[in-house]
């Protein structure tokens, strides 16, 4: 494993005049091969080039899921969520990071992710604070556990 | 040209491929996604900080270092079950070495949507020279 040191070491990075992630995520990978890579997360998220992971947690509860998934950079409002039966459907533009940018291609999100039975959609919330969206799925009244009263 | 050199933890402890990396303190630490825009007047950096309040982020400067680390509390919620694998708590840290090139004692910052934008605003001798045509 290589050890990279302040003091022997420098590597120099250019700057991007296009300040796009994509092109700095290949010259790390080619400079830090050996190391493991932080930006190759690796999720089913569908293309956009930087191959963004939205690392989904998801949390259960008696009377519904939570989903939260990393979304930095976007307005609430800018967000569309879609709730279909087996799948939730994501898109959202991200704010251009500088006035370079504006011509740009601005990154978006495109994510699809799959979702457990038993939801009931038309009760599904959301809610976006410091970049985390946080998805509120209620289980459907048959699926949340029922005590049974023994004789 | 250099602007900004990177370089990464000096020890990565991590025998698969995950994001994180442990360093001497024990705590896991996983570089975030950034992004360097060369603006005329200054460098903007922006940081992907997901899941970091304003309050949980610590920005210091020494000796041309800059270190950026966010804290993210990743606590499952009273009476919540997590689903699927236990995820590690981490903070994030992103570590770059800062040149003369840049005004050290100006540099501000500011947090939105969990994305950090640091501004580093550029010496005089840094910014492009317009000439003139007689």
């Amino acid at each position: 494993m290589k050890y990279i040191s302040p003091f022997n070491a420098r590597y120099g990075i250019s700057p991007l005049s296009s300040g796009s992630f994509s092109s700095m995520e290949q010259e790390f990978e080619n400079l830090f091969s050996s190391l493991p890579s932080f930006f190759d997360i690796g999720g089913e998220c569908f293309a956009d080039p930087e191959q963004r992971s939205l690392n989904p947690v998801w949390y259960e509860h008696d009377d519904a899921y939570v989903v939260q998934l990393e979304l930095p950079g976007v307005e609430p409002k800018d967000v569309t969520l879609e709730v279909g039966d087996d799948a939730l459907s994501l898109s959202a533009k991200r704010s251009a990071r500088s006035n370079q940018d504006a011509s740009e291609d601005n990154l978006s999100y495109r994510h699809s992710l799959p979702i457990p039975e038993g939801v009931d959609a038309d009760q599904v919330t959301a809610s976006y604070k410091d970049g985390v969206l946080s998805v509120s799925l209620p289980k459907i009244a048959a699926v949340k556990p029922r005590r049974i009263d023994v004789n | 040209m250099t602007i900004l050199n990177v370089f990464k933890p000096s020890t990565l402890a991590t025998n698969s491929r995950k994001r994180c990396g442990a360093d001497d303190e024990q705590l896991a630490y996983a570089q975030p996604r950034y992004d360097i825009a060369d603006e005329t007047e200054a460098y903007l950096v922006s940081v992907d900080l997901p899941g970091v309040a304003k309050q949980d982020i610590s920005i210091t400067l020494r000796d041309g270092l800059l270190e950026v680390i966010g804290k993210r509390s990743r606590e499952t919620p009273k009476g919540w079950k997590a689903l699927g694998e236990e995820k590690q708590a981490y903070a994030y840290r992103l570590r770059l070495m800062v040149d003369d090139r840049v005004q050290e004692n100006k540099i501000s910052a500011d947090s939105k949507n969990g994305v950090l934008r640091l501004t580093l605003p550029k010496e005089e001798e840094a910014k492009p020279r317009k000439i003139a045509i007689n």
